[in-house]
C-alpha cells in the first residue's frame, strides 16, 4: 500500500503549493505548537513537583528540583506491574487476532470471486459507524452468559475482528497484479498457500500499519475493559489510572507521573512506526 | 520448506492465544477438591490496614485449613456499586463484599445475597456481641442479611492554626455558630468550610445528617413514603445554600469531596469527614488538625457508616465458609487491632470495652470524638430503593447549591422521583 | 482472481472467523438492543416482560432527558466543527515550506496518541482551582475557581479538551488530501488570474477536498458520539448533569439505576440518530454536484 501510494503522489510527494506568506504564518505555527505542546510539558513538570507545590499552585516553570519519588510512589500505589501485564496480554492478543482475521477476510474479498462479495464487504464496513457504546449492553449480557466477564476472553474476543483491518488488507491486495496467484495456482498451490507464501509477505506494510494502530487503540481503550472487568487483578492501565484518580483525586503530582508512565509505550511505538501510523490514518481518509 | 515454516508460525500463534485466553479463564473457579476458595472484595484505602486484614486472613486460614480467601481491592466505594451490580448481572459476584450496609435491601431483594441470620444457629454465633444499632443497619424484612465489619460516623475536621488566627477558641456547637465561625475563617483565599459537591452518595450521606438535625426523616416510619422534602429538609438544604451564598464555603472536588487535598493545603479550615483518614492525617506535616462533633440544630445527629460483609449466594459450602469469616471479623481478635490501626470504630461490644481499646481512645482524642458521637448516630434505611433515592437527593442538592432551583422545588422534584423508585422496589 | 467453484471450502475458512465474530459482536447485539428496548428488565431478573413503547415513553419523561440530548448535540457539534476547521488550518500550515512544519505536525498529532483518560486527567489538573488556567486568568484579575465545578463552564471545557485531542488527527488526513492536489493545478489557476489565499482555497482546494471532508466529518461525528472516558474522569457527568451525554446516560441507566430496558431504549435511539446522520452525510456528498470536473 505504502509503495503504491507513493507512486500516486502520497504524503511525501512534491505537490506542495508554492510557499508564500511571512510572519503571520510563523506566528500561527508557533502559537499552535505552544497550544498543542504545552500541556505535555506541563504534565511532565507536574509529575516532578512536590506535593506542597501542587497543593498551593506554586509549581515552578522548570523542575529544578525534580521529585523522582513521585514515579516510584505512583507505580507502587496503582498495582501497576499487574495492570501493564494485563494490558500487554490484551493488546498483543487483539493485535494478532485482528491481523489474522482481517488478512484472511481481506484476501477473500479481494482475490476470490463469489456471489454477494460486495454486499459482504459493505456488511463489514457498516460496522465501523456503529458506536460500541450502543451495542455494549447486549455484548455484556452475552459475555455474562458465557461466564467470560472479568476474564481475558471478554477483553480480547469482542474486538478480535475489525472492519478497518479488513478494509486495509482488501485495498492492499487489490493493488497486487493477478499474475502473482495465477503463477502459484498453476504450480498446484491452494489459496492458503497463495496467501501465506505470496500475498502475506507482500502485505507487510499493511500488517505493520494495522498492528501499530490496533495496539495503540487497545492500549488506550477504556470503555470495553471498564464494562467487562470487575476486579483490580484484571484492570488494564487505563482503568488503573482512572481508579487511581478516584482515590488520589487532587494528588496531581502522582497522577501526572502515572499519566506520563502509561503514555510512554504509545509514544515509543510512534517514534519507531511514525510513517506507518500517519500513512495508515491518512490513507483511510483519502480513500475512505 | 517455506510452507512448513509458515504453518508452524500460524500454529504457534494460535497456541499462544489460546494459552493466554486460558490463563485468563483460570481466575475465578475453585478447582481444589475440599478446599473452598473465597473471593473477598474490599475498598479499604490505607495500605497499612489492608496489610493488617491480610495478616488476619492468614491467621483465619490457619484456623480453617479448608478455606482460602483472596482479597481484591476495588478502590472507591462510590464507583463500586455499578461494578458489583454488573458482577451480579454477569453471574460473577465475589463471595464476600465489604461495602456500606445501606445497600443490603438492594441485593437482598434481588436474591443476590444470603441472609446471615440463617447461619447464626448452625454456627453457634452469638449476635448479642454486636452493637444492636449496627446489626440493625443490615436488617431487611425482619432478618439480618449483612454482617457488620467496621463502624464510623461523621464529624468536623478543623485546622487548629486557622482557628487560632481567627480567634476562635471553642468549637461551634450549633448551626448558627458554625456558619458564623465559617465566615470568620474565610479570608485571603481560605474558606471556612468545604462544601461536598456532586450527586453521589458522599454528598447525600453528609446532607442526611443535616436533615436529621433539623428534625426531618428520609422516610415515614412504615417506609412507604419519602419525606425528605419536609420543612426540615428544606431548612437543611437552605442552610447549605445560604452558606454558599455567604461565600463562607467553597465546593470540594466534584464527586470526590471526601478528598483531603484542600484541607491539607489550608484552602479550607473545616470539612466534614470520617475517622478513617486518621492515619493519613498523622502522616502529614502540613496541618495541625483536630475534630469536633457535628453542630446541632433541633437535634444532634450523625450518620452511622461503616461497612458490612455481604455474602453472595454461590454454593452452600461457600456461603457457610464466607459466614465463618464474617463471624471471625466480629471477634476482638480481629476488631481491636483493626480499629486501633485504621481509626474505624469497633462493631463488637467486647472489643469496644476491652482495656486495650479504651486506652487507645484515651490517647487518641481525635478518634474519641467519633466514638462518642455514635450515641447520636442514625443509619440510612437499608431498603432496595436506597441508592436510587440517594441519587435523586444528590440531584436535588446539586440543583439547589448551583442555584438552579430553590431548595423546596429541588427537593419536591427529587421526592416525586424517589417516591416512584420506592414504589417500584418496596 | 480465485474462482469459487475451485475453492468453496477455502472461501469458508477465510471468511468464517470475520463473519462469525462480526455477527456475534455487531449484528446480533444490534438486534438484541432493539428487542430489549421494548422489554422491561432490571439487569438481574430472569424475566423480561414485554413493555411495548413504555421504556421510550419513560425515557422522554425523565426530567433530565432533554438536557442530555442538548448536551449530546452541543458536544458532538461543538467538537466536530472546530476540530475539523482547526485540523484543516493546521494541515494548510503544515503543507507549506515553513521550517517549523515538521515540529508542528508531530506536536499537534501528539494529543491524538495519548488516551482520553490521560488527556482528561491532565486537563483536570489544568482546570483545578490551583491549576494553570486559574493562575493565567488570575494574572488578569479573574479567579473563576475550578472550571469543572461550574455548570456553565464544564461542558465547554471538556469540548476544548476534545478539540485539542482530535485536531491533529484531522490534520493528518487533510494533509494527505492536500498533498494529492498537484502544484500544476495551482499554477494553472494562477495563470487564469485567480489570486492567492482565500479565493484559491475556495475555488480549488476546498472542492478537491470534498471526499476527504466527507470522511473527516463522518469519523469525527462517530468519535464524538462515543465519548465516554474523558467525561467519566473529568466530570462524572456533572455538575448538575451539565456534561451528561447520551453515552454516559446509557451507562448510568444500566449500571447505576438497574434500568436496562430504558438503557436499551436510549441505545436504540442513539443507533437511529447515528444512522440518520451518517445516511444524511452520505446523501449530501453523493448528490452534491461533482465539482472536480
Amino acid at each position: 500500500m505504502m509503495r503504491t501510494k507513493r507512486k500516486r503522489g502520497g504524503i511525501r510527494s512534491n505537490g506542495r503549493p508554492p510557499d508564500r506568506g511571512g510572519w503571520p504564518r510563523w506566528l500561527w505555527a508557533s502559537l499552535a505548537i505552544l497550544v498543542f505542546g504545552f500541556p505535555f510539558y506541563w504534565v511532565v513538570v507536574g509529575s516532578l513537583s512536590s506535593n506542597a507545590a501542587i497543593t498551593t499552585g506554586d509549581v515552578a516553570w522548570f523542575p529544578f528540583h525534580p521529585h523522582w519519588i513521585n514515579y516510584v510512589q505512583a507505580w507502587a500505589y496503582t498495582n501497576f506491574t499487574r495492570q501493564v501485564l494485563n494490558t500487554l496480554i490484551m493488546s498483543l492478543a487483539v493485535t494478532v487476532l485482528q491481523v489474522v482475521t482481517s488478512s484472511l477476510a481481506g484476501f477473500a474479498l479481494a482475490r476470490m470471486r463469489f456471489p454477494g462479495r460486495n454486499a459482504l464487504f459493505l456488511g463489514f464496513i457498516a460496522t465501523l459507524i456503529i458506536p460500541f457504546q450502543v451495542i455494549a449492553l447486549p455484548i455484556f449480557v452475552l459475555l455474562a452468559d458465557l461466564h467470560w466477564i472479568n476474564t481475558f476472553y471478554a477483553l480480547i474476543i469482542p474486538t478480535a475482528v475489525n472492519a478497518f483491518g479488513i478494509f486495509l488488507y482488501r485495498q492492499f491486495f487489490l493493488t497486487i497484479p493477478g499474475t502473482y496467484e495465477e503463477a502459484a495456482m498453476l504450480d498446484g498451490a491452494n489459496p492458503w498457500t497463495v496467501l501465506w507464501r505470496v500475498f502475506w509477505p507482500l502485505a507487510r506494510p499493511a500488517t505493520v500499519t494495522l498492528a501499530l494502530l490496533t495496539f495503540i487503540a487497545e492500549w488506550n481503550s477504556f470503555y470495553l475493559p471498564f464494562l467487562f472487568t470487575q476486579t483490580r487483578s484484571m484492570y488494564t492501565v487505563q482503568l488503573g489510572l482512572a481508579a487511581f484518580q478516584g482515590e488520589f483525586a487532587t494528588v496531581y503530582n502522582l497522577l501526572m507521573a502515572a499519566t506520563v508512565v502509561i503514555s510512554i509505550p504509545v509514544f515509543t511505538l510512534y517514534l519507531f512506526g511514525q510513517r506507518y501510523i500517519v500513512e495508515g490514518i491518512a490513507n483511510t481518509g483519502t480513500r475512505g | 520448506m517455506k510452507r512448513m515454516k509458515t504453518g508452524h508460525a500460524g500454529q504457534a500463534t494460535l497456541a499462544a492465544i489460546s494459552a493466554l485466553a486460558l490463563a485468563g479463564c483460570g481466575t475465578g473457579a475453585a478447582s481444589g477438591s475440599s478446599v473452598i476458595h473465597l473471593t473477598f472484595q474490599e475498598g479499604i484505602q490505607s495500605p497499612a490496614t489492608q496489610k493488617y486484614v491480610q495478616g488476619r486472613i492468614n491467621a483465619f486460614e490457619k484456623l480453617h485449613p479448608n478455606i482460602q480467601i483472596s482479597m481484591q481491592n476495588y478502590g472507591a466505594a462510590d464507583t463500586e456499586i455499578p461494578k458489583i451490580q454488573s458482577a451480579v448481572a454477569a453471574h460473577n459476584p465475589p463471595n464476600l463484599l465489604w461495602i456500606a450496609p445501606a445497600y443490603t435491601g438492594q441485593f437482598a431483594s434481588a436474591s443476590a445475597i444470603v441472609p446471615a441470620q440463617q447461619l447464626f444457629k448452625s454456627t453457634g454465633f452469638n449476635s448479642s456481641t454486636i452493637f444492636p444499632g449496627l446489626l440493625n443497619t443490615g436488617v431487611y424484612h425482619g432478618q439480618v442479611w449483612t454482617m457488620p465489619f467496621d463502624a464510623n460516623d461523621l464529624a468536623v475536621y478543623y485546622n487548629k492554626t486557622l482557628f487560632q488566627q481567627a480567634g476562635i477558641t471553642t468549637a461551634p456547637t450549633t448551626w448558627a455558630q458554625f456558619l458564623a465561625d465559617a465566615q470568620k475563617l474565610t479570608k485571603g483565599g481560605t474558606y471556612g468550610f468545604e462544601m461536598p459537591i456532586g450527586n453521589q452518595e458522599w454528598t447525600v450521606w453528609i446532607w442526611e445528617t443535616l436533615l436529621w438535625q433539623a428534625g426531618g426523616h428520609l422516610l415515614n416510619p412504615s417506609r412507604t413514603q419519602v419525606t425528605f422534602n419536609s420543612a426540615a429538609g428544606v431548612a437543611a438544604l437552605n442552610y447549605w445554600v445560604n452558606m454558599m451564598k455567604s461565600h463562607a464555603a467553597t465546593f470540594g472536588p466534584l464527586n470526590q469531596s471526601y478528598q483531603l487535598g484542600d484541607f491539607l493545603s489550608g484552602k479550607v479550615a473545616m470539612m466534614i469527614n470520617g475517622p478513617w483518614n486518621y492515619g493519613a492525617l498523622k502522616a502529614q506535616h502540613q496541618v495541625r488538625y483536630g475534630a469536633f462533633p457535628l453542630p446541632k440544630d433541633k437535634y444532634a445527629a450523625t450518620n452511622i457508616g461503616g461497612e458490612s460483609l455481604f455474602i453472595f449466594n454461590t454454593t452452600p459450602a461457600a456461603n457457610q465458609a464466607a459466614f465463618e469469616f464474617a463471624k471471625y471479623v466480629t471477634t476482638p481478635a480481629f476488631q481491636i487491632g483493626y480499629d486501633t490501626g485504621s481509626g474505624y470504630l469497633p462493631v463488637s461490644i467486647p472489643a469496644e470495652n476491652s482495656s486495650a481499646y479504651q486506652q487507645y481512645l484515651k490517647s487518641n482524642p481525635f478518634i474519641n470524638v467519633f466514638a462518642q458521637q455514635m450515641a447520636v448516630g442514625r443509619a440510612r434505611p437499608p431498603i432496595p430503593a436506597y441508592s436510587q433515592i440517594s441519587a435523586d437527593i444528590g440531584n436535588a442538592i446539586e440543583n439547589a447549591l448551583y442555584g438552579r432551583m430553590s431548595a423546596a422545588t429541588a427537593l419536591n422534584q427529587a421526592a416525586t422521583q424517589a417516591q416512584a423508585a420506592l414504589k417500584a422496589n418496596p | 482472481m480465485i474462482r469459487l467453484h475451485r475453492s468453496p471450502l477455502w472461501l469458508v475458512l477465510f471468511l468464517a472467523p470475520a463473519i462469525v465474530l462480526t455477527i456475534a459482536f455487531f449484528y446480533y447485539p444490534m438486534g438484541y438492543i432493539v428487542w430489549l428496548s421494548v422489554h422491561h428488565w432490571n439487569g438481574l431478573s430472569p424475566q423480561k416482560p414485554f413493555a411495548g413503547m413504555a421504556e421510550y415513553r419513560h425515557l422522554f419523561q425523565e426530567p433530565i432527558f432533554g438536557l442530555v440530548l442538548r448536551n449530546t448535540l452541543e458536544f458532538v457539534f461543538g467538537t466536530t466543527i472546530p476540530g475539523i476547521v482547526l485540523g484543516l488550518s493546521l494541515a494548510a500550515l503544515a503543507n507549506t515550506r515553513l521550517p517549523l512544519r515538521n515540529l508542528l505536525r508531530s506536536i499537534s498529532f501528539a494529543p491524538y496518541l495519548v488516551s482520553f483518560v490521560s488527556a482528561g486527567l491532565a486537563w483536570v489538573w489544568l482546570a483545578s482551582s490551583k491549576g494553570l488556567f486559574n493562575q493565567l486568568v488570575g494574572l488578569a484579575g479573574f479567579h473563576p475557581g475550578n472550571l469543572l465545578n461550574q455548570p456553565s463552564l464544564a461542558l465547554p471545557y471538556v469540548i476544548v479538551m476534545y478539540v485539542w485531542k482530535m485536531a491533529g488527527y484531522n490534520m493528518v488526513i487533510y494533509l494527505a488530501g492536500l498533498q494529492t492536489i498537484s502544484r500544476e493545478l495551482y499554477e494553472a489557476a494562477a495563470l487564469d488570474g485567480l489570486s492567492e489565499g482565500w479565493t484559491r482555497f475556495r475555488s480549488i482546494t476546498w472542492p478537491l477536498l470534498r471526499e476527504t471532508t466527507f470522511f473527516v466529518v463522518i469519523i469525527n461525528l462517530i468519535f464524538s458520539f462515543r465519548a465516554f472516558s474523558a467525561i467519566y474522569v473529568m466530570t462524572g457527568g456533572g455538575p448538575v448533569h451539565a456534561t451528561t451525554t447520551l453515552v454516559y446516560y446509557i451507562w448510568r441507566l444500566a449500571f447505576v439505576h438497574d434500568n436496562w430496558g430504558q438503557a436499551a431504549a436510549a441505545s436504540t435511539l442513539m443507533l437511529v440518530v447515528v444512522l440518520i446522520i451518517t445516511g444524511a452525510m452520505l446523501r449530501m456528498f453523493a448528490t452534491a454536484p461533482d465539482q472536480k470536473a
